[in-house]
């Protein structure tokens, strides 16, 4: 008899709220130095409030460790950076084609081809990060971890990429579910591997709504081509926002559909149902409540610094920036509480762990230093919402 | 004494092993005992430090350490804590259960990483990528370094053709452009010259000369007029030609383009660091263009020696663009390309002694048809 656990999460909108706000304003007043401390703060909080069989995830992720390994980063990117950019520029400078050298020189040379350096980076970091914070989840004091693949990683990114590329996004499906594959098969909690099972193909049912919005668009397009402007912009923003629904949907189906194909070592399995209607709901409505809510601070703001205009212009100054930075600190604050926490939440309580009874045998695994913490990804500014 | 109930995790399994938690009869010791346990296990009180989130209500985890969070992951045992008056004992009897403090091997490791980072960065940004720069600009062909001018000037023709209100946007007259060759044929002396040099009198008013990738050198109509003598004019030409003979055009592409790639990423994602990242820019850029300025001034004291043309006449026209003469702006857009430092005047008037004999470049009828060219 398999038993099956589903686990909670205690959502405290004021406390997240309180939290998130006081740690962006420090965040501000130390020029973003304090970020690393902020990060490891509100994960902390979030980790602690998702309990299973009433036992809480645990962080051990400090901010001192971060700010190390951003240093690190920036050695290395520094070095990398400077010398590819370097060599791209030079070769953009070789075969730069164009009528109009000045913009081909700004704008091709020094922004899509420093892109393209980038790009491997991007991947690199995306595994690094997420090792580095499987490493610093305990529950039960038992650790999880991620081997040490990250170049493997880079190298399947890279060719899944082209494939989505060349396809027009067909075969999206297939870079979810190698990319995916290739993390989980190297994820472990505790001693237990995970393993990810299914097949790519069957998250294409997921993108039925991409596509329906791409075939909308494409008729749209079709119409302003044959000059019936009217019914031809109309079909196409339709056909736009059905696509980015459809977006939407495909992220929450092809997790639930992955994540109901992973399993333990030792007789576990895991299962997930989130709503894509609730995610919508979440990221529509409460997207158009922020939005209402920063603009009257905004529009406070802005009414204060103009009746400010006959103070003195440094006193002036200081207070607009300050409401400017508790204006954007709210704004964050507000993002955490209203949408980014409550979606977390329901990933979490729509998922369940089968084969509970196997969890007593799981064994600890060796700490992982990890030198680097997630100093890429924070270099490179992919880090999101904590 | 008993406190009460709780889980304990040995940090070896996630086994579940139910325990009472009591104190030890010195009563600074938690003593956790289990039906497996042979005997109970002693915590000294003062070594219990709580694991992760702050305590809500009805969740605590503990673990028995020091206060060094790295600590915390190296001993791994739990005691998740539920009972409501449990925790509420702990927070009570153990305030700081919470407080972290920063480890020396903390601080050394982020003195010695911040150095290294610095280190790296200056490295890059003051010698790697400006040596890179100077080593790579000599292999850019030079039918590309020409198509890349002829291109940049053919932009600025466009814009500045919709904002000037003169009918025509280079001035040329038959004797003011063999003034001009005659001028071009002193700087350039007996100097290898790799490029057809291109050199154009743009009619505008401000005081300005500058350089375009491939021997393209744009003179401005108010540098002729307000030059007092043909030797001011012939500096500033013998200067141009040294930005042309050094490549520093295409030096400067290639050192800002690399060097913003770096500064964006360290600056990016502080708050405010977009104008961090600029300014930083405009700081090293111009430290960057001083030195391309100074060889250019090197390059014209040589050129101007060679060619028996007084110094002191270049000399002068520093002294005029720094004293209140023309317009403030006028003076400005110089001053913003060609940084002046009180050492420029006084290096050119130093070299000015050297000189046994000189000539003058332009005879007075040439000079009159030189500063006339955009009537
Ligand atoms: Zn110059």
């Amino acid at each position: 008899m398999s038993e099956r656990i589903t686990p909670a999460f205690e959502e405290d909108t004021n406390g997240i709220f309180k939290l998130v706000f006081k740690t962006s304003i420090l965040s501000f007043l130390t020029l973003g130095i304090y970020r690393f401390w902020a990060t490891t703060r509100i994960r902390q909080y979030l980790w602690g409030s998702v309990t299973i069989d009433d036992d809480p995830l645990e962080y051990t992720g400090t901010g001192m460790e971060k700010l190390l390994g951003f240093l690190m980063a920036i050695i290395i990117l520094t070095i990398y950076l400077g010398l590819v950019q370097f060599l791209l520029t030079f070769v953009g400078l070789n075969f730069t084609i164009s009528d109009d050298p000045e913009d081909a020189l700004n704008q091709v040379v020094s922004i899509y081809i420093s892109l393209f350096a980038v790009f491997p980076l991007l991947a690199f970091a995306t595994y690094r990060a997420r090792r580095y914070k499987m490493s610093r989840t305990l529950w039960r004091g038992i650790r999880f971890g991620m081997d040490r693949a990250a170049w493997g990683f880079v190298g399947r990114w890279i060719l899944c990429s082209i494939v989505q590329l060349i396809t027009l996004g067909i075969l999206t499906p297939y870079k979810t579910f190698t990319l995916e594959k290739y993390m989980a098969d190297r994820s472990y909690f505790g001693s237990a591997k995970l393993h990810q099972g299914g097949t790519w193909t069957a998250l294409f049912p997921a993108m039925k709504h991409v596509f329906i919005g791409m075939a909308i668009s494409l008729v749209g397009g079709l119409l302003i081509y044959m000059e019936v402007f009217v019914v031809g912009l109309i079909v196409t923003t339709v056909g736009y926002l059905w696509f980015t629904i459809g977006t939407v949907d495909y992220g929450v189906k092809s997790f639930a559909y992955l994540t109901s194909h992973k399993t333990i070592e030792g007789g576990l399995s895991l299962a997930s149902a989130p709503s894509t209607g609730f995610i919508i709901k979440k990221v529509v409505l409460m997207s158009l409540a922020l939005m209402l809510v920063t603009s009257v601070i905004f529009g406070l703001v802005a009414g204060v610094s103009y009746g400010l205009a006959n103070l003195s212009p440094i006193v002036s100054i200081v207070i607009v920036a300050l409401s400017y930075i508790i204006g954007i600190a709210f704004t964050e604050a507000l993002a955490m509480a209203w949408i980014t926490m409550p979606i977390l939440a329901h990933y979490i309580t729509t998922s369940q762990i089968a084969g509970f009874e196997n969890i007593g045998a799981i064994q600890q695994r060796e700490a992982d230093a990890g030198a680097d913490a997630e100093g890429f990804a924070d270099a490179l500014d992919i880090g999101g919402a904590f | 004494m008993e406190i009460g109930q709780a889980s304990y995790y040995d940090g070896k399994s996630a086994k579940r092993i139910s325990v009472t938690l009591g104190l030890s009869n010195d009563r600074l010791s938690l003593e956790i005992s289990a039906v497996e346990f042979d005997r109970p296990l002693s915590w000294r009180l003062s070594e219990i430090r709580g694991a992760g989130n702050r305590p809500t209500d009805t969740n605590l985890q503990l673990y028995f350490g020091q206060h060094d969070a790295r600590d915390r992951d190296k001993t791994p045992a739990r005691l998740v804590i539920k009972d409501p008056k449990v925790i509420a004992y702990f927070e009570r009897t153990r305030p700081s259960l919470f407080k972290r403090d920063i480890t020396s091997s903390d601080k050394r490791s982020f003195m010695k990483r911040t150095v290294i980072a610095v280190a790296a960065v200056a490295l890059m940004i003051l010698v790697i990528l400006p040596g890179l720069a100077g080593v790579f600009a000599q292999f850019l062909p030079v039918e590309k370094e020409t198509a890349l001018g002829r291109g940049a000037l053919k932009n600025l023709e466009r814009v500045y053709g919709k904002v000037t209100e003169k009918d025509a946007v280079y001035c040329s007259t038959p004797d003011g452009d063999a003034a001009l060759q005659k001028l071009t044929a002193h700087v350039v002396g007996n100097t290898k010259m790799d490029y057809d040099l291109d050199i154009r009198v743009l009619n505008d008013d401000m005081i300005n000369a500058f350089t375009l990738p491939g021997g393209i050198i744009i003179l401005m109509d108010g540098l002729l007029q307000s030059s007092a003598s043909p030797e001011g004019v012939t500096g500033v030409l013998a200067h141009e030609l040294g930005h042309v003979v050094e490549r520093h055009t295409v030096k400067n592409v290639l050192y800002t383009s690399s060097m913003a790639g770096i500064l964006s990423m360290i600056f990016g994602d502080m708050s405010g660091g977009a104008a961090l990242a600029i300014f930083g820019e405009q700081l090293i850029g111009s430290s960057y263009s001083r030195n391309a300025e100074n060889e250019a001034d090197s390059f014209a004291i040589a050129s101007l020696t060679n060619a028996e043309v007084d110094l002191n006449g270049f000399a002068e026209f520093f002294d005029l663009i720094s004293e209140n003469e023309p317009s403030v702006l006028d003076k400005l857009s110089y001053l913003s390309s060609h940084p002046i430092s009180a050492g420029r005047a006084t290096k050119v008037r130093d070299a000015a002694t050297f000189q046994k004999t000189i000539k003058a470049p332009l005879n007075q009828e040439e000079w009159y048809a030189l500063q006339h060219i955009c009537d």
